[in-house]
């Protein structure tokens, strides 16, 4: 028994479960300080949105992970993808969801600012600005600047959704070389043009 | 081989330079060029984990056996990468977003693990801080240079400043990537070996001066 105790072998173990137990606690200690809380990455998403530094007031209309089952069925499309979070800042719908049939199955997910306006008692909508949260298989997204999604800003026309395929629908032009990855985009805003218009 | 300040910081940004002379690091440089603000963050992020991480490795190189030298190293470079993640997302979110998976990426950098092996683990904590810091320095201005190359002639900008109206869609390319990079590799070679060889002559005529002295007083 004492031999091994004095053996290589136990002191390389004692060495790295030491290792781990410092590191790991100094770890665990660091993320509790530095963790960045979901309600602080909501009001990150808005500044971007908003391009400010202020703090922004809004109100939580829908959150999938906190939804029920029946509120989630009308913010989710098959083929399309699903809208994640809606937030009501003034007269503004901010709404983030995620678009399907990226490349190699992959998704966007992106930030869709959407002003509510009443004309002749109806409720008008329009993109006001939309902005990348994240993707999923989609490299090229990065290397696209805001310039790139200012082509979903404009008014709502009932359901007519965005595609890459001209003659039908509100055609865009697809990103030269990733026509999926801009198939995911559009969808990613389609999703919050299916669901306005089903309202 | 006896260290000497100048050795290790020329060592660290030009002789040895991780990037355009040892090659190593390849992934982050070819992926993160694309803007010269990338280059800055990402060898910020290095420097700071091979800073850190030599230090811990010199200071703990007698307590660390041999035969798990390897594994230990790795958890000790991936501790203080988990810490630049934290603090980037915390404090810094935009350079975070825009390093995205690279960032996670510097625990499996050759550079790091490199030094670590052949250099922290034999010296002195204070001889190792400094070899991070050089090296660090030789990385970071080889990205920055890089990116700043490669978004302005991709972009027209320059640490996100419009600076000319035009676009070369090549540079901001993986293609573009390759060739800026075989590019810099090819002219940092050219200049060193140029300068390398102006030593080297310097040096063979200090040694023959003193011989035809001789040959002259012998006449």
């Amino acid at each position: 028994m004492a031999k091994f105790f004095k053996s290589t072998a136990f002191k390389c173990t004692i060495v790295l479960v030491c290792l781990m137990i410092v590191f790991g606690g100094g770890l665990a200690i660091l993320n509790s300080l530095w963790s960045v809380s979901p309600e602080e990455r909501t009001m990150r998403a808005l500044q971007k949105i908003y391009d400010t530094n202020a703090e922004i007031k809004y109100e939580t209309i829908y959150e999938e992970d906190s939804a029920k089952e029946e509120d989630k069925k009308d913010k989710q499309f098959d083929g399309v993808g699903k809208i994640n979070k809606i937030y009501q800042v003034g007269d503004d719908l901010i709404f983030q969801s995620t678009g399907e049939k990226g490349y190699n199955n992959g998704t966007i997910t992106v930030w869709v600012q959407v002003k509510t306006t009443i004309v002749s008692g109806q409720n008008q909508y329009t993109i006001e600005k939309v902005v990348l949260e994240g993707y999923e298989k989609q490299t090229l997204m990065s290397q696209l600047k805001s310039s790139y999604y200012e082509k979903f800003n404009g008014a709502i026309e009932g359901d007519k959704t965005f595609t890459t395929e001209a003659g039908s629908g509100r055609h865009t032009n697809p990103i030269s070389g990733a026509t999926k990855s801009a198939t995911a985009g559009n969808n990613a805003v389609n999703c919050v043009i299916k669901y306005l218009g089903g309202k | 081989m006896k260290n000497s300040f100048k050795k290790v910081a020329l060592g660290g940004v030009i002789t040895s330079n991780p990037t355009l002379k040892l090659v190593l690091g390849t992934c982050p440089t070819l992926a993160l060029t694309t803007a010269a603000m990338n280059g800055l963050g990402m060898g910020a992020a290095v420097t700071f984990v091979l800073i850190c991480s030599n230090l811990l490795i010199s200071l703990l190189r007698k307590v660390i056996p041999n035969q798990v030298r390897i594994p230990a190293f790795v958890l000790i470079i991936a501790t203080f990468v988990t810490i630049v993640r934290l603090a980037l997302d915390k404090f810094l979110p935009p350079i975070y977003e825009s390093l995205g998976l690279y960032l996670p990426l510097i625990v499996v950098n050759c550079i790091i693990l490199g030094r670590a092996e052949s250099f922290a683990s034999k010296n002195g904590v204070g001889w190792s801080i400094l070899d991070g810091l050089f090296m660090g320095i030789g990385f970071t201005l080889a990205l920055t240079l890089m990116g700043a190359v490669r978004e302005f002639l991709g972009y027209g900008t320059l640490f996100n400043v419009q600076i000319m109206n035009f676009q070369i869609g090549f540079f901001s390319s993986s293609a573009g990537a390759f060739f800026t990079y075989a590019v810099f590799i090819a002219v940092f070679s050219l200049v060193s070996s140029l300068i390398s060889n102006k030593r080297k002559r310097k040096a063979f005529a200090k040694t023959q001066t003193p011989v035809q002295d001789c040959a002259k007083e012998v006449e």
